[in-house]
């Protein structure tokens, strides 16, 4: 039973359940508010990446796709972050 | 490189092809193209959302702010880790099809099927609490993209479910085998994207301020 279970997208599930764990202690840290929420955001941003590359099979995808996919994310991960830019 | 030693390359390329290198495995995209479409429409229309979202709250940060923390950011994290569980588990009937584990392929679609509808009862739940507090699309611009974006998503993830547990019927009749994989592959890309969009959906609307 155990064998079904062991597979690389098992260790990609560990960690995207770790992040999402890190990214809930993150949340509710009061202190240093504005560093937590960049980092949660990139945490998300990861995370995306993960699932794409390994749940989606995007490492073995055509060049195209896999560019189109991460062009997607580069300016979602931008669009979110775009608030703490400041000068 | 000279044009002889190319060749050379080349060839030697070709020759692994044939023998199986996975290095050199041809690139391809799993399941219907179809389904990538549907995917990209998808991505760009929820990137919109999430881009009025975001220049809204640029208007009335402070509003947003104190909106959101009657946000249940519990029910939302469980939501997170429910849908995260779900993708894996249709990865690993993916790879039982391949092997052709048959008696594991209904479990593991029974299962992330399961998962989703857990996350529908969650969602429902938390919907209902936010009724019963008197707070409604109508309360303010907050809440009409949290109750707008929310519901969207939270249609696709019924969609998926109801697919999941349709494959999983299929999937006991022994349907699905090493030469017949598209249907999971088809419903997994998708099923992954539901995925990917609640964990930018999540963090955005439920967590961060934008401060």
């Amino acid at each position: 039973m155990s064998a079904r279970f062991l597979n690389p997208a098992t260790a990609v599930w560990v960690i995207l359940m770790s992040a999402t764990c890190l990214t809930g202690w993150l949340a509710e840290a009061e202190h240093s508010m504005r560093s937590a929420e960049i980092t949660i955001l990139l945490i998300a941003s990861a995370k995306i990446w993960l699932i794409m590359q390994h749940f989606m099979e995007l490492k073995a995808a055509p060049l195209a796709w896999r560019l189109i996919l991460a062009s997607w994310l580069v300016m979602v991960a931008g669009i979110v972050l775009s608030s703490y830019w400041r000068l | 490189m000279s044009e002889r030693h190319l060749l050379s390359r080349l060839s030697l390329a070709k020759y692994a092809r044939l023998a199986g290198d996975p290095r050199l495995k041809p690139r391809r995209l799993p399941g219907d193209p179809g389904v990538w479409v549907f995917v990209l429409v998808d991505l760009v229309l929820f990137g919109l959302l999430f881009l009025s979202y975001v220049l809204e709250r640029s208007n009335k940060v402070e509003l947003f702010a104190q909106s959101q923390r009657a946000l249940d950011i519990e029910l939302g994290l469980t939501n997170t880790l429910v849908l995260l569980t779900s993708s894996w588990l249709v990865v690993l009937a993916l790879h039982a099809t391949k092997e052709n584990a048959q008696k594991w392929i209904p479990r593991f679609l029974t299962m992330a099927a399961l998962c989703g509808a857990g996350f529908v009862a969650i969602k429902i739940f938390e919907y209902v609490i936010k009724f019963q507090a008197g707070i409604s699309m109508l309360t303010n611009d907050f809440f009409m993209f949290y109750f707008f974006i929310t519901f969207i998503h939270f249609i696709h993830v019924v969609v998926g479910t109801i697919v999941l547990s349709i494959l999983a019927g299929r999937a006991r009749r022994g349907v699905y085998h090493p030469d017949n994989v598209k249907g999971i592959e088809t419903a997994g890309v998708y099923w992954h994207m539901v995925d990917l969009l609640w964990v930018m959906l999540f963090p955005l609307i439920y967590l961060v301020s934008g401060k």
